[in-house]
């Protein structure tokens, strides 16, 4: 080997002004700061996608087992009846609906005089609380000085004219008070109102306090007048016939609804046996494996002891599921009555438009598209239960879909629970649906303007007032959609202009509509900056070259600028969709929480996000319910991804081209 | 004028034979030079002591230019780079509109004998009147065919056969219809450099506008894209007023009838092209030319 000629620092090319600490110099610690932040990004992700497998990974086993039980016990087979009776009590529930809102919309002011009256008094007497107070005490004294025998009568009179001072003045307050009430003060908007009501409704509220009585000549009037408009609104036809309707639907329930609790009783029965079974066989388990891995032969005859106490003998199901056969005639029977009165209450309804009330047609609408599928029902029911065999085995399949295309989430039941992902992918895709129609018009169009037509003050001032609306955290969004949109959404929507719109009036105040619309406000700001940028990279020169051809800017912007940068926009919107998709609180607060499949954008739901913000921290971890919401998080996570995936694609091929 | 018009089909027959174009377009720039007595065509565009500036009136990029453009014929403007000829083009057809500190600070341009900066003078119409090429092509990313349609649907012109008919046209007249008319449904992004530049006029050419404005149309092009573009040229004057602003003196003398030289945003000379390149009355018109400086 030939030894160099000059030591390791002694070269001519050697760099004594760098600083080196084993041998890094301060270039390679940058170099390695940062390629270790690019790399911690990586390993993060993929931890994240390891740790969500991790805890969903268990899901369907456990799953299935679980439904294996729910067989075996006979749940299952009590369930397809429940599932009939259901249906069948929904018809009355809708009917009963139909009536109510048919009376509060003929009745009008009238059907609100008494809650208005109601809800005067409460703030009256918050208003005159220190007269109140004045009042009782010298009520108090001067029966005090009555009861007394010896009172001197100068004594007394002093106190009765103190007494009578501090009634005149809560009169006085109490009318002033009063006057101050308007029914623009109500809390609920939507209440109809009529100005001939509001003088003697004050009356009788300062009536009421003076008299400490509740009820007023007025009010048992109003009680009366309302007893007798009812009693002849439910003289007219389309009531008369919709409550013999609902009485039909009532009929058979009573009687189904004992024969079904019959069923559920044996099913508790054979789950309880059941379920003592399975975890008694799981610890015995336990304690064989503890057997073989025990480390002293003390500890290993312990175990063994132990574990031949633990007594597993598996219930005979087939005895225990034997009523549940044997039930199967009954059912036959009960069911013939059943269908035979749903059917002669569908012959007695009423149209809907013999109704006056929107909500009352939608009702009476509701029950009609139920009769078109309820004797599918019944039939299938009956089929499932006719064919039902408990020893079937519960296929992994059977979980897998029971998970994807379940429609029930029902969790912490004390009779079953299931963990469908439907209603809740249901409810997210809906307001992600709402809210990205929402946005697209104004989103992009701002883009358009702001990039294309605008002055550049304009420009100056619309960029950053919109990507301001970002920086808004979203519970006070949220805040704003529970108290002020919802409100306004409800009231608003019942005026006659925007009944033509699918779903007007809005019943509630959470609905998707309110999310949808906050959500679309969120997502503006991405969609809005990213469509921008996607305008920015269109060539100068097709708008050179368009109005060269005698094209008007807005000719130019729609015939060339948008076509040649679609797919940017597309992209913009296609990750505004996943921006929403992944908000939480918003939808968590604003879109009403109730699980079931939402029929129509102005119903309330719940959404995936929202079911993992509430429920993580209630439940056991590892347990079934812990997997199942670790599974809605992956379809989450892959939902995002695929967005993710196809918006970069997009916009690949766009900067390609 | 005759003799070329012979010799067009000729060189398109030949297709892409490089030597043959190559030949053609020889015989081109000969028959050109030979001397070529133009007809006394009306005057379509005056431009009269124009002053022109970029920052509102602070300084003049153009100063007092007069010029008279004839009818049906191809007028170049050359100049070293900056001297405003493109600025002139531009202001031809209100194209300087789009930069807002811009004026036409002095005098008037005239097309038809309409003062073209009047408060009643609508850009869009007059951009359809006058029509303009660009020196980098900029066919739309649509379709050949659609790329053509766009200036006539612009117009409002939805009739299918209407539409096809002019794009068949102006194709021809572009002398581009043999090349892409198996193919008018691609896009216009997959055709050549020179035939991208060839369509662009075609599309220029298709709304049948009176003038057409070229602001080095082959600054960006191959010599044998170029030759076929300047063939194109000395095709289109038929039916068109053309203005042309190059860089190269070759091509002006190849394919213009009048010429015009700027210098630091002032026209220098004016005249007939064989006279410019043959006598020039003006000394700094022949150094340029000459090659002695710019």
């Amino acid at each position: 080997m030939k030894a160099s000629k000059h030591s390791d620092k002694n070269n001519p090319f050697y760099n004594s002004n760098e600083l080196k600490v084993l041998g890094i110099g301060k270039q390679d610690v940058i170099r390695y700061f940062f390629g270790g932040n690019a790399t911690l990004a990586i390993i993060v992700i993929s931890m994240i996608i390891l740790f969500l497998v991790y805890h969903s990974y268990s899901f369907f086993p456990q799953y299935r087992e679980k439904l294996d039980l729910y067989r075996k016990s006979g749940q299952e087979f009590t369930d397809y009846a429940s599932e009939q009776l259901t249906a069948q009590k929904e018809l009355s529930s809708l009917a009963t609906q139909a009536r109510e809102y048919e009376i509060q919309h003929q009745l009008g002011a009238l059907y609100n005089v008494r809650p208005i009256h109601a809800e005067f008094k409460r703030d009256a007497l918050k208003l005159i609380s220190s007269e109140r107070k004045e009042y009782e005490r010298e009520k108090t004294r001067l029966n005090d000085l009555q009861d007394e025998q010896d009172t001197p009568a100068e004594q007394l009179d002093a106190a009765q004219q103190v007494y009578d001072t501090a009634k005149a003045k809560l009169q006085d307050a109490a009318v002033a008070a009063v006057n101050t009430l308007n029914y623009s003060t109500l809390s609920n908007k939507s209440w109809k109102t009529d100005p001939t009501y509001l003088e003697p409704i004050r009356a009788s509220v300062v009536e009421s306090i003076m008299t400490g009585k509740f009820s007023t000549d007025f009010v048992a009037e109003t009680k009366e007048r309302e007893k007798q408009a009812v009693a002849l609104i439910d003289a007219t036809p389309a009531i008369t016939n919709l409550n013999e309707a609902r009485s039909n639907f009532l009929a058979p329930q009573k009687d189904f609804d004992k024969f079904v609790s019959s069923l559920r009783k044996v099913a508790s029965t054979n789950k309880s046996q059941a379920v003592t079974f399975t975890s008694a066989a799981a610890r015995k388990e336990a304690l064989e494996k503890k057997q073989t891995f025990a480390k002293s032969e003390e500890e290993q005859e312990m175990a063994r002891i132990e574990s031949a106490r633990v007594l597993t003998i598996e219930p005979d199901y087939t005895s225990l599921n034997q009523p549940l056969y044997d039930s199967l005639p009954k059912h036959k029977d009960m069911l013939a009555v059943l269908s035979a009165k749903t059917a002669e209450g569908f012959a007695r309804m009423p149209q809907a438009s013999e109704f006056q009330s929107k909500l009352a047609q939608r009702r009476i609408r509701d029950i009609e598209q139920i009769e078109d599928n309820i004797s599918d029902l019944f039939e299938e029911k009956r089929h499932q239960m006719e064919t039902w065999d408990h020893n079937k085995p519960v296929s992994m399949m059977t979980a897998v879909t029971g998970f994807f295309m379940g429609t029930k989430w029902v969790t912490n039941s004390s009779w079953q629970d299931f963990y469908g992902i439907l209603p809740l992918l249901a409810g997210s895709v809906c307001v992600a649906i709402v809210a990205v129609i929402l946005a697209i018009p104004f989103a992009v169009g701002g883009a358009i303007y702001v990039n294309r037509l605008a002055s550049p003050f304009e420009q100056k001032f619309i960029k950053p007032v919109i990507e301001f609306i970002g920086a808004i955290p979203s519970i006070v969004l949220a805040f704003f959609g529970v108290v002020v949109l919802g409100e306004l959404l409800q009231t608003h929507s019942q005026s006659p202009i925007l009944s033509w719109i699918p779903g007007f009036p809005v019943e509630g105040r959470l609905t998707i509509l309110n999310a949808g619309i906050l959500l679309a406000f969120m997502s503006i700001p991405t969609i809005f900056t990213l469509a921008e940028d996607a305008l920015n990279n269109v060539p100068k020169a097709y708008k050179e070259a368009s109005l060269a051809l005698g094209a008007t800017p807005l000719q130019t912007v729609l015939s060339v600028i948008i076509p040649s940068c679609s797919s940017g926009i597309i992209a913009a919107i296609l990750l505004g969709f996943g921006r929403i998709i992944g908000e939480t609180m918003v939808v968590l607060l604003v879109m009403g929480g109730r699980i079931a499949i939402p029929k129509s954008f102005t119903d309330p739901a719940h959404s995936m996000t929202g079911i993992l913000a509430q429920e993580i921290g209630e439940v056991d971890e590892g347990s079934l319910h812990w997997g199942a919401l670790f599974m809605v998080g992956l379809v989450l996570f892959v939902i995002a991804l695929t967005l993710n995936y196809v918006a970069q694609t997009t916009l690949r091929k766009f900067a390609k081209r | 004028m005759s003799t070329l018009t012979a010799v067009a089909p000729n060189v398109l027959q030949k297709g892409t034979n490089v030597d043959a174009e190559l030949n053609s377009s020889n015989s081109t720039i000969t028959m050109e030079t030979t001397p070529n007595p133009t007809p006394a065509n009306q005057t379509m565009i005056e431009i009269d002591d124009v002053s022109f500036s970029y920052d509102l009136g602070k300084t003049n990029t153009l100063r007092n230019i007069s010029l008279d453009i004839p009818e049906k014929q191809v007028t170049a403007f050359i100049g070293p780079s900056g001297c405003g000829k493109s600025t002139l083009l531009r202001c031809i057809n209100r194209m300087n509109d789009l930069v807002e500190t811009s004026r036409v600070t002095n005098g008037e341009i005239r097309i038809m004998g309409q003062d073209i900066n009047a408060k009643s003078v609508s850009a869009i119409e007059l951009r359809k009147q006058v029509g303009m090429v660009f020196q980098k092509y900029n066919p739309f990313p649509k379709s050949i065919y659609d790329n053509v349609a766009y200036g006539l649907r612009i117009q409002g012109i939805k009739d299918k056969s209407t539409l096809d008919e002019s794009v068949e046209r102006a194709l021809k007249g572009a002398a581009l219809w043999d090349e892409v008319k198996d193919r008018l449904k691609d896009s216009a992004l997959g055709l050549s450099g020179g035939q991208q530049q060839r369509l662009c006029i075609a599309r220029a050419t298709a709304v049948r506008p009176k003038v057409i404005l070229m602001d080095e149309p082959c600054s960006a092009l191959d010599p044998i894209a170029t030759a076929k573009v300047e063939e194109l040229i000395t095709e289109l004057r038929r039916d068109f007023t053309i203005v042309i602003v190059t860089h190269s003196m070759q091509q002006a003398s190849r394919i213009s009838n009048n010429t015009a030289f700027f210098y630091l945003g002032e026209l220098i000379e004016y005249d007939d092209t064989n006279k410019i390149f043959s006598n020039p009355s003006i000394k700094q018109t022949e150094d340029y030319i000459s090659g002695r400086f710019g």
